[in-house]
């Protein structure tokens, strides 16, 4: 699987969705109202040393 | 094909003075009441589906319809008047039995007293052994087919139906072995509304299924007892790129931030009160630890778990295994 799906958190950090089997069926986990977006998982930082300091952008 | 004697097409009445009735009338009514005043349904065709007017009349002796000579079919037995072109009855008969052909059975007797009957009866089907107990029957009303021999084996093509004459045995609707020499035999059957498979020996259930739709099964229990499978689970690497290496009845992880991930299920638990197990692991240099995985907040829908490291601090782990039980 290489698309993920990140939206905003609460906290002004961003969360990573990792689909097990289809993007499609992982939309259902993205948190009601939130925007997202589908991205390529080269996308992602592969280095979380500062994980918390990731932010999104529309 | 054998020959066989033509006999009459049509059925011929005469009047008293024994010439064919002609323009005569024919009453058919309900056996043993007057035709006249209760008429029962008679037919043109074997089939049943056109019903004749009554009186009948009669042509040169033969019952007539449209001009033309014709048969009269009944179902059930009947009584019946003929009278002559004026009226005058030539005779009554107050009872007369429907004979089905279908019905005498067919018996094949091998001297010895033994015989074995062939009968049908409309479309129901029996074909019974003098030996009480030994018959196959078909009932076309309920659509059951049944087969008995008297407590002993009946061999269908591979497959062994037994009696259900042990205790409960009114439940039983099928047993039968399965396998080859080389694989033993096992059973199955539905008992008091269980559905079992039983041992070679006839003795232990070794897996039941219940009407409340618990499973049951003996691996390694002991005895046959009720378990229950994992609902979800889940094999990932919490470093680096994020990734699951398996899964199931997992819909995605989501990586929260670092030490913090829910596992999303594919369908939701009836409700969060399911038993969540997770472990990680951390490495220090060449040591291995087993990391704390706490689970946050779970929900019908996902399970939240973060990992804590040696020094009580989130961390990202390589091996997070978790599993779900409801």
């Amino acid at each position: 699987m290489n698309q993920r799906i990140i939206y905003p958190t609460d906290d002004g950090g961003v969360a990573v969705i990792i689909p097990a089997e289809s993007v499609a069926d992982a939309m259902k986990d993205v948190p009601d109202g939130k925007p997202f977006k589908i991205v390529d998982v080269s996308e992602i930082p592969a280095d979380r040393t500062f994980r918390a300091a990731w932010e999104y952008t529309a | 094909m054998p020959a066989i004697s033509i006999q009459p097409t049509y059925p011929v009445f005469t009047g008293l003075d024994g010439l064919p009735l002609d323009a005569g009338y024919l009453w058919f009514g309900v056996a043993n009441l007057d035709p006249q005043t209760n008429p029962t349904t008679i037919y043109w065709d074997e089939a049943m589906t056109i019903v004749a007017p009554q009186p009948v009349r009669t042509l040169a002796g033969y019952p007539s319809r449209s001009g033309t000579p014709a048969r009269i079919f009944i179902a059930t037995d009947y009584s019946v008047r003929v009278q002559d072109s004026k009226g005058v009855t030539v005779y009554n008969a107050s009872f007369v039995a429907v004979e089905d052909p279908n019905v005498a059975p067919f018996v094949i007797e091998n001297g010895t007293g033994q015989e074995i009957t062939i009968s049908m009866d409309g479309s129901d089907f029996a074909f019974n052994h003098t030996q009480a107990g030994d018959f196959l029957t078909y009932d076309n009303g309920t659509g059951e087919f049944t087969i008995a021999a008297d407590g002993q084996p009946v061999n269908i093509q591979g497959l062994t139906v037994i009696e259900s004459a042990e205790a409960g045995g009114a439940n039983l609707k099928l047993s039968g072995t399965f396998g080859s020499p080389a694989a033993p035999n096992k059973y199955i059957r539905s008992l008091a509304g269980v559905l079992e498979v039983i041992n070679s020996a006839y003795t232990t259930p070794l897996a039941q299924m219940f009407d409340s739709g618990d499973f049951a099964f003996n691996s390694g229990y002991g005895t046959s007892k009720v378990a229950y499978g994992c609902r979800a689970w889940v094999n990932f690497d919490g470093t680096g790129t994020v990734a699951i290496r398996g899964s199931g009845g997992v819909s995605s992880i989501t990586d929260n931030g670092t030490g913090d991930y829910t596992v999303n299920f594919s369908s939701a638990m009836t409700d969060a009160n399911f038993s969540a197990s997770a472990i990680a692991k951390e490495f220090m240099g060449a040591k291995r630890f087993a990391c704390t995985a706490e689970v946050m907040t779970p929900s019908a829908s996902s399970c939240r778990l973060e990992i804590v490291d040696t020094s009580f601090a989130l961390a990202d782990s390589a091996e997070i295994h978790v599993a779900i039980h409801r």
